[in-house]
């Protein structure tokens, strides 16, 4: 799947994966691939400008650390901000979603 | 590690981005990204030349990237943020009257006032001049005090840097150290300069009374700094 047909949901993905901990990019794209089973692989590159605007926006916070592998690393956090805006992303998904459910009951309901 | 193709890449990023405010930082960035994924692979048995193209290729059109980066980073961005500070100054070289009760009303929603956010009764409060360097910025912790009935913790300290870039991208805030008891935290830029920022940060502790002192880091690649601020008369 390419990141064009979930568009914005990725702003919504990338928060939610910084909802469960700080990570730093490379971290959050293994995570993303590997909670997908690999149907959500995205080109890479293009993460950055996502969370550089989720900075603007004050949902992350970035800070750098030193990762496992005793390298500093970009590390980006959710603020309060973020959090609440993860949390109405998810509810309008998830009202999206009902109201497809909705629409294929239907459809399969007059065909059967 | 700079390798010649991951610097091809940011060259081609930068290319498509109208202003070089942060760049350094957002090359850093891309090159560590890289780099995990090529060493990734290498430990997978991937030839080091072919690790590197895949870790390349991985990335995408550096085209794209640097017109989204481009956006993100855009110069009406920088440029609002310039016109912010013009905006302060003006505010404050002019006079008393009208202007300036608009504009310390507007500034007063932008910039709250210090004390608003710490609270007036305290069980202990107290100055500190507490001060490192962590690279190119200096920390100062100016201040600490203890809201004992709601467990709350107020650190008043300022993170001048050396470079407006740095400024700029590098934001950093006042953290509690990994695996350290962290229920809840806040950190509030209370007041904006061209070269420092005045922070705020706010702890919420369930085990206030037992603490004697909190431990906090400021981090910035790689140069840590850990600052011991007393939570109690006497405590660091």
């Amino acid at each position: 799947m390419s990141e064009k047909s979930f568009g914005g949901s990725l702003t919504m993905l990338v928060l939610a994966l910084l909802e469960q901990g700080d990570k730093y990019g490379y971290q959050m794209i293994k995570e993303l691939e590997m909670k997908s089973d690999g149907s959500f692989s995205m080109k890479e590159g293009t993460l950055y400008p996502i969370l550089h605007g989720l900075e603007n926006q004050g949902w992350v916070k970035s800070y750098s650390q030193t990762a496992e592998n005793g390298r500093p690393r970009k590390y980006y956090r959710i603020t309060r901000a973020g959090l609440r805006q993860l949390q109405q992303q998810k509810q309008e998904w998830e009202e999206y979603v009902a109201k497809v459910r909705k629409v294929m009951g239907g459809g399969l309901n007059a065909m059967g | 590690m700079p390798w010649d193709k991951a610097e091809e890449f940011c060259h081609i990023v930068r290319g498509q981005m109208r202003t070089g405010w942060g760049w350094k930082n957002i090359q850093q960035e891309l090159m560590d990204h890289m780099e995990d994924h090529m060493l990734e692979l290498m430990e997978q048995g991937v030839p080091q030349e072919q690790a590197q193209q895949m870790a390349v290729e991985a990335m995408g059109d550096p085209v794209e990237v640097g017109q989204m980066l481009d956006k993100t980073h855009s110069p009406w961005w920088l440029g609002l943020y310039q016109i912010s500070h013009v905006a302060l100054v003006l505010c404050l070289i002019l006079p008393f009257g009208s202007i300036w009760t608009l504009g310390g009303n507007i500034l007063g929603l932008v910039l709250p006032e210090k004390d608003v956010l710490m609270p007036t009764q305290l069980g202990y409060r107290t100055q500190l001049e507490q001060q490192q360097r962590a690279g190119e910025v200096t920390i100062t912790v100016t201040e600490v005090g203890v809201d004992e009935e709601n467990q709350n913790i107020y650190v008043a300290y300022q993170v001048a840097y050396d470079s407006l870039e740095g400024r700029l991208y590098g934001d950093g805030a006042l953290l509690q150290p990994q695996g350290a008891e962290e229920n809840d935290y806040e950190n509030i830029l209370v007041e904006r300069d061209l070269g420092a920022i005045s922070m705020r940060g706010i702890w919420h502790r369930e085990d206030l009374n037992d603490l004697s002192h909190i431990q906090l880091v400021y981090h910035w690649y790689g140069k840590d700094v850990v600052f011991t601020i007393p939570t109690k008369e006497g405590g660091a």
